[in-house]
């Protein structure tokens, strides 16, 4: 695979978020304002490109039957490594985030490119992938926390965007977007975004006889 | 697609990566090590960090605390600025300790060290099983008017469900009737005994009685409390928490804490 495929992959055909529907968690608690969603979506790529990196670089040492327990090692240290970071350094939004920057551990899109790639490929094309996969997980978040942040409180990244009714102006806050049902209905409109066009490349390409790529290590970590 | 691929590729590399026990053991140990090492240094190199923000939110926190009540903010502002004073309390005789000075005195320091504090025994019965040491010094705020003693700001501090809690325990001048109980440090599992920082449950202390007619320390955190004064409602599935901010109170308004100060600035004569 080339670095193109390696980097462009994980944005849209296979999306973390909108295709293989992983980190859901953290995608509903993180993103009800921007900048909640950015340290999360920092601290995600920074763990996810440096655990691909090493455990890419240790694959030749890492035994079969406790390959996940080495993963995960590596992966909790270097989570526990970036929350430590985040309340030395920027204390209040690691106060908003509370449990979810250690949560990361458990984000299955981690350790699922960790077995299913990192495993099998030289640190280059992981380190390609991780970052491929960052940025794919983090547009969601992105998008999806600029709508709440927008139609919750009127605001984005705290600067006010509209003037509440309250204040003279229009904008009546929707709490709504302020609840962790409101993204599921956001990230159920972008998969619904996503999918069509994913079809009609699947139809395009007679090979490929799979549609949909289910990750076995899905549902059963979140 | 590419994910099958790398799957059955998986199964023809793993057979060439050595799985013997050895390696296992080696390879895990190996690995635990580093991260150990990896994990500890990181935390020893942002531990100053990491006090500093939470010695700045203690102070935000009492700021807060001030603002948070009506009557001590207009106290506050109405009096001169030297009317909020800051008194080390002798715990075991309740005197005011003049041979350090209040500024230097850290309490969470002296709570470990064994010249600036005492082991709680099984002697102490049950306050043995809260805390494991007690400083003999500890650091209150004072509010007077008019030199007439109007509320009395406790820190306060025992062990919840998982972590330490702390909090500000503020006292009317009858210094039975409590103004306020602001939790202000706690790691207690999220969105179950971390409801302990809830404002709508802090305001229920508001009002509450420390001691019945009779002088006896009643006030307790029980559950479906009822209408009296001496009861505070616990916090539905955080019992334990909700005990251990009862036993935090008792404790410290009891007679291995405040309870000898408390007794004698009720009595009016301080020593």
């Amino acid at each position: 695979m080339n670095t193109a495929s390696l980097l462009s992959r994980p944005l849209l055909r296979d999306n973390p978020v909108t295709v293989q529907i992983l980190g859901i968690c953290s995608a509903l608690a993180v993103t009800t304002s921007l900048i909640t969603a950015l340290t999360l979506c920092a601290a995600l790529s920074i763990v996810l490109c440096c655990s691909s990196m090493i455990i890419s670089a240790l694959r030749q040492h890492i035994p079969a039957s406790t390959r996940l327990i080495i993963q995960i090692t590596i992966i909790a240290s270097l989570v526990i490594v970036v929350d430590l970071l985040l309340k030395a350094y920027l204390f209040d939004i690691s106060q908003q985030l509370s449990v979810f920057v250690s949560l990361i551990v458990t984000n299955c899109l981690v350790l699922g490119r960790a077995e299913a790639f990192a495993m099998q490929h030289t640190v280059r094309e992981s380190l390609m992938d991780a970052v491929g996969n960052s940025v794919g997980y983090s547009a969601v978040l992105i998008i999806v926390a600029s709508i709440r942040e927008l139609l919750g409180s009127g605001s984005l990244l705290g600067e006010p965007v509209f003037t509440r009714a309250s204040e003279g102006g229009w904008f009546e806050p929707l709490d709504f977007m302020l609840k962790a049902p409101s993204a599921f209905f956001i990230i159920g409109l972008l998969v619904w975004a996503v999918c069509p066009r994913k079809r009609v490349d699947e139809h395009s390409k007679t090979k490929h006889t799979t549609s949909l790529v289910i990750n076995p290590h899905g549902a059963s970590h979140e | 697609m590419a994910d099958t691929d790398n799957r059955q590729h998986s199964l023809e590399s793993s057979r060439l990566a050595p799985d013997g026990a050895l390696q296992n053991v080696l390879m895990t140990s190996l690995v635990a090590l580093v991260s150990a090492l990896f994990v500890s240094t990181a935390a020893v190199l942002l531990q100053p960090r990491y006090a500093a923000q939470q010695s700045a939110l203690r102070q935000a926190s009492m700021a807060n605390l001030i603002e948070s009540i009506p009557s001590l903010s207009s106290l506050v502002l109405a009096s001169d600025a030297d009317s909020l004073q800051t008194q080390l309390i002798d715990l075991d005789s309740g005197c005011r300790a003049t041979e350090v000075s209040a500024a230097e005195f850290d309490a969470r320091t002296a709570e470990n060290d064994p010249e600036q504090s005492r082991a709680l025994t099984t002697e102490d019965g049950d306050a043995q099983a809260m805390l494991k040491r007690r400083s003999d010094l500890e650091k209150v705020h004072l509010l007077f008017d008019k030199e007439q003693l109007q509320m009395a700001i406790l820190p306060v501090h025992g062990p919840g469900y998982q972590s330490t809690l702390y909090a500000w325990l503020v006292l009317d001048k009858d210094l039975s009737s409590i103004i306020a109980l602001s939790v202000t440090e706690h790691a207690e599992t999220p969105g179950i005994g971390s409801r302990v920082e809830d404002p709508a449950w802090q305001r229920q202390w508001t009002d509450k009685q420390l001691l019945d007619e009779s002088g006896e320390l009643v006030i307790r955190v029980v559950k479906n409390a009822d209408d009296t004064p001496y009861q505070v409602d616990a916090i539905s599935g955080a019992t334990r928490t909700s005990l251990g901010v009862s036993n935090m109170v008792r404790f410290w308004t009891g007679p291995l804490g405040f309870g000898p100060f408390l007794e004698l600035q009720r009595r009016g004569e301080p020593c």
